[in-house]
């Protein structure tokens, strides 16, 4: 086919920068100084979580009678010792470890799972849709931990029901979250654009509503880890998720609460500070990311 | 043009329904009769223009022959092939030869895929080979006047026209027999309009393209235009030739029509100003369309039998087919 | 058209910039003009021609930062509206200078009935009593044409069709009186049985009260039937001013040609080949160097067009109401150029 003649060609383009679209998202983040506050702290947490098990090598389990409740600062304990005389840095550090996995774990399960539901729900709708709308709706209507409690009183009490509990309540905002986006983008002339081009429906969910619809799941992924942190360590305080001698932060928060705080207020602020801390920075990170990616603020004029 | 062949594209008495649902159990409590029996062809290599308000339908039909929605009932005849309502058909082969440019140039483009991925994207569906694509992708971007280099750039990084001269290469990438322009330049400033209704006219001259073009902008349709049918809620109320129908319009509805938009030149419309013709009332529902001639609520002709007897589409002496009991001589 | 002796509305050199995050745009950039009592003027221009900011800005309307009013004046009677205190400024706004948006959905409130938000635009700015006030609101519906009035008053805005919005709105607009009315594309979203209604009440309502409009649209054929002058708007400044007649039928501006030889008519001869302006208008954050029109412009000389921003002049001397901004202006034989784009017409 030969070509025409060009008509008026147009080649002075909008943006005279080409800015990709990670590569915005990335500089608006860091403009963001709050948000590279909370990372500098995410960061150096979980540099803590790596580092600190190596280095503060040794037992952390057993009591030592004879050294309960020694205050920080001291030349052998940094943070000091717990009720039962253990070292509260080694079992802090390993926390945050423990608190980081197990997010990790059910956050890749809830986003999937999350995913594929309201995914599925938002672009077939139909019987579907309402199905899973109306059974998320009536979960979500539960607080939580009752949830929690129910599963763990019926499967008892070990890492696999944390797992799943946490699973089960997870998946709903992601779901909901990623419906929603779905049901915005599949309204888009693009979308029936590529329908008109003969594609069929698994490649218009791959090529077009998913990539499209990213932003927001990226957002829900760092609110499901922070999310996740305190569910756990709800769960771990009300004795249903980790138990001694585990060092999960609930766990030391329960043994703070046992054991007079009161006096020695440390064994206290240790995991709660770190606790804060570390789903507080999460948190605005999440924060940080959904301001950058909204697309409303993108390009020039 | 060939117009002593049969039609390029024939359609009768379309049909598209929309249940109204209400209730937790989705009770169909109405119909939104988008479409209700409208039927025109299309002769190849020609412009054909479909006008008409908002609501009118106009859009409709062009996702009902593309089988993007399924029609309720009616006949259509593609090149041979029967599209009817209820007929088993292979949707991906007629997308080779059925394409359609849509009226957002910033909604009709995926964000997140380059111009030529978009462009190539009909092609990858149906099998050509990735060379041959990109080949073909090149050729496309210099034809609708875009630089090679532009493939590469995201839709965000281009004007409202650019993106829809991407979109009009996306719909030439099979090299399709005929195109429904829904709205092209609607969403365009007036110097860019100008540019694309050209290239719209001058790609149709070297491919030998059919275009069903649907606005509701009259005078574009005006110019782009060999045949026209004028649309309001759900049916056609004229159709012929641009002379007929704009020249000599009879339906009451074309020269309210005409006589509603604005001519860029004062003299004209003050002279116009006198017999201007300012309908009254709201365009009805078409969940709800009158009775008998669903123009009869605004037109200033209505009787009785307006109510009563809904006018067929056909001659009545002006040489073109109208539908209406007292039409214009 | 009734002749005033001082103009209502003077807009003396005003600059409105936007400081955003890609660099300032020069959204206005150094626009004058006048509006006289009763006369109708039309401010055309494509997206980026400023002419919309400039209508928000004599108004107040725009969110101050990211724009900012760089420098000029808006007078209206002789005072500043600029530096008019924004208590001064809501006496003003409603009462003596009402403005119509293109969306009635999003200017109307969606909780309060039609008759609820003219009789507040009414109490506000007139001292009547209740009753008056809500005779007046029926009134105005009234007078836009909106059937049934009395019933209508107590609808709310979703219960309207689109025109019959757009009709509530100018209804609103009109409560105080006003003596200008501004209408930013009132009836672009609007389909064209109903863009001729809308329009229609729009002069008529406005004449029967005296009142100024300064028109706001991208439509020709609008202006063409509605005004007595017309400003056309690129790239943040005028590039030409004329009473309507002449605007059509000898513009001096290459830009005006191109933008009346753009626009088909349902009247054209068959084989009339519209004659399209090259490229797109400019991004108002990096605007061209010298005219703004030039890297557009068929007719533009390097060395002359592209060095500097031409002066608006009068085409026939001074005290001519028709200016331009063009540096092949004075040109002998130039002004024949606009045959090939608006000839064979009128």
């Amino acid at each position: 086919m030969t070509a025409l003649l060009p008509l008026a060609v147009d080649t002075v383009l909008v943006t005279t920068e080409q800015v990709g679209y990670w590569e915005d998202v990335r500089r608006r983040f860091f403009r963001n100084k709050l948000a590279i506050g909370a990372l500098t702290v995410l960061v150096l947490l979980i540099l803590l979580a790596i580092i600190g098990p190596i280095v503060a090598k040794g037992d952390y389990t057993t009591g030592r009678l004879g050294f309960e409740l020694k205050r920080p600062g001291d030349r052998r304990w940094i943070l000091g010792t717990d009720s039962l005389g253990r070292d509260l840095f080694k079992r802090v550090v390993r926390g945050i470890g423990i608190s980081l996995a197990l997010a990790a774990g059910v956050t890749i399960a809830t986003t999937l799972l999350g995913m594929i539901l309201g995914g599925l729900a938002g672009y077939l709708g139909g019987f579907l849709d309402t199905v899973v709308s109306r059974f998320i709706d009536a979960v979500y209507a539960i607080p939580y931990v009752l949830i929690g409690i129910s599963i763990i009183a019926i499967f008892g009490r070990s890492f696999w029901t944390l797992l799943g509990s946490l699973v089960a309540v997870g998946w709903l905002s992601t779901a909901r979250l990623f419906r929603a986006a779905v049901l915005q983008i599949r309204g888009q002339d693009f979308i029936e654009a590529a329908r008109a081009t003969g594609a069929d429906t698994r490649r218009i969910l791959l090529n077009h509503v998913v990539p499209n619809a990213l932003p927001p799941v990226i957002v829900s992924i760092a609110f499901s880890i922070a999310g996740s942190i305190l569910a756990e360590s709800i769960y771990s305080f009300l004795a249903i998720g980790f138990t001694e001698p585990r060092p999960a932060l609930g766990v030391m928060l329960l043994d703070a609460r046992k054991s007079g705080f009161e006096v020695s207020p440390h064994i206290l602020f240790v995991p709660a500070v770190v606790l804060i801390l570390l789903t507080l920075s999460i948190a605005i990170i999440g924060d940080a990311l959904r301001d950058a990616l909204d697309p409303k603020l993108r390009g020039a004029g | 043009m060939n117009t002593d062949a049969a039609p390029l594209l024939e359609i009768t008495n379309l049909v598209k329904h929309f249940p109204i649902q209400r209730g937790l159990l989705k009770r169909t409590v109405g119909q939104v009769k988008a479409v209700d029996g409208v039927s025109y062809s299309v002769n190849s290599g020609e412009t054909f223009g479909l006008v008409g308000e908002s609501g009118c339908g106009k859009s409709t039909t062009a996702r009902l022959v593309l089988r993007l929605m399924e029609p309720t009932s009616g006949t259509i005849k593609f090149d041979g092939q029967d599209l009817s309502a209820g007929t088993e058909i292979d949707t991906k082969a007629l997308r080779k030869k059925l394409q359609i440019v849509f009226q957002d140039p910033y909604a009709s483009l995926n964000p997140r895929m380059t111009v030529r991925q978009i462009i190539a994207e009909p092609m990858t569906v149906q099998g050509v080979h990735k060379d041959e694509a990109n080949a073909r992708v090149d050729d496309l971007l210099t034809t609708c006047g875009l630089a090679r280099e532009h493939g590469a750039r995201y839709p965000h990084e281009f004007s409202g026209g650019q993106r829809q001269r991407v979109g009009v290469a996306r719909a030439l990438a099979n090299k399709p027999k005929l195109i429904f322009l829904d709205e092209p330049v609607s969403a365009l400033d007036v110097s860019i309009q100008a540019q694309i209704v050209n290239l719209l006219d001058d790609l149709q001259e070297q491919m030998g393209l059919t275009y069903v073009f649907i606005a509701h902008d009259l005078s574009v349709v005006s110019h782009i235009s060999d045949r026209i049918a004028v649309m309001y809620l759900g049916k056609i109320m004229e159709s012929g030739t641009m002379d007929e129908v704009f020249g000599a319009p009879s339906h009451p509805y074309t020269k309210a029509l005409l006589s509603a938009v604005p001519l860029p030149d004062p003299r004209a419309e003050r002279a116009r100003k006198v017999e201007r013709i300012v309908l009254h009332g709201d365009i009805p529902s078409a969940a709800d369309p009158p009775s008998g001639c669903r123009f009869r609520t605004r037109c200033w002709k209505a009787t009785e039998l307006c109510a009563n007897e809904e006018p067929a589409l056909i001659d009545r002496g002006g040489g073109h087919p109208v539908a209406c009991h007292f039409p214009e001589q | 058209m009734a002749a005033g002796n001082e103009p209502l509305l003077q807009v003396k050199d005003l600059r409105t910039y936007f400081h955003t995050e890609a660099g300032v745009v020069k959204a206005v950039d150094g626009v004058s003009f006048d509006v006289r009592a009763g006369e109708v003027v039309g401010i055309v221009g494509e997206s980026g021609s400023g002419k919309s900011v400039t209508a928000m800005t004599i108004l107040g309307l725009l969110p101050v930062p990211p724009a900012k009013i760089e420098s000029g004046q808006i007078l209206w009677k002789g005072k500043d509206l600029l530096t008019t205190s924004e208590k001064d400024l809501r006496k003003i706004r409603g009462g003596q200078i009402a403005m119509i948006f293109q969306d009635p959905m999003s200017s109307l409130n969606p909780v309060y009935t039609i008759g609820n938000q003219i009789e507040e635009m009414i109490a506000t700015h007139q001292d009547l009593s209740k009753r008056q006030v809500k005779e007046r609101a029926i009134e105005m519906l009234d007078l836009v044409g909106i059937p049934k009035p009395r019933d209508r008053v107590k609808d709310y805005p979703h219960q309207f069709s689109g025109g019959m919005r757009q009709r509530a709105m100018i209804a609103m607009a009109l409560a105080c009186e006003p003596e200008l009315l501004i209408c930013d594309e009132p009836t672009t979203a609007l389909d064209v049985t109903v863009q001729a209604q809308v329009l229609e009440v729009i002069e008529s309502s406005a004449k029967q009260l005296g009142a100024a409009i300064l028109l706001i649209t991208h439509d020709l054929g609008v202006v063409a039937g509605m005004t007595d002058r017309v400003l056309v708007m690129y790239g943040g400044q005028i590039v030409e001013k004329a009473n309507v007649d002449d605007l059509y039928y000898s513009p001096r501006m290459p830009y005006t040609w191109g933008l009346l030889g753009s626009i088909p008519r349902v009247d054209d001869s068959a084989d009339r080949r519209l004659t399209p302006i090259p490229g797109a208008p400019p991004l108002m954050s990096k605007p061209p160097a010298g005219c703004r029109f030039s890297p557009r412009c068929v007719f533009a000389v390097p060395g002359l067009c592209d060095a500097a921003v031409p002066e608006l002049v009068a085409v026939h001397g001074a005290g001519d109401e028709h200016e331009a901004r063009c540096a092949r202006l004075g040109e002998a034989g130039f002004a024949d150029n606009a045959a090939q784009f608006v000839g064979g017409r009128a």
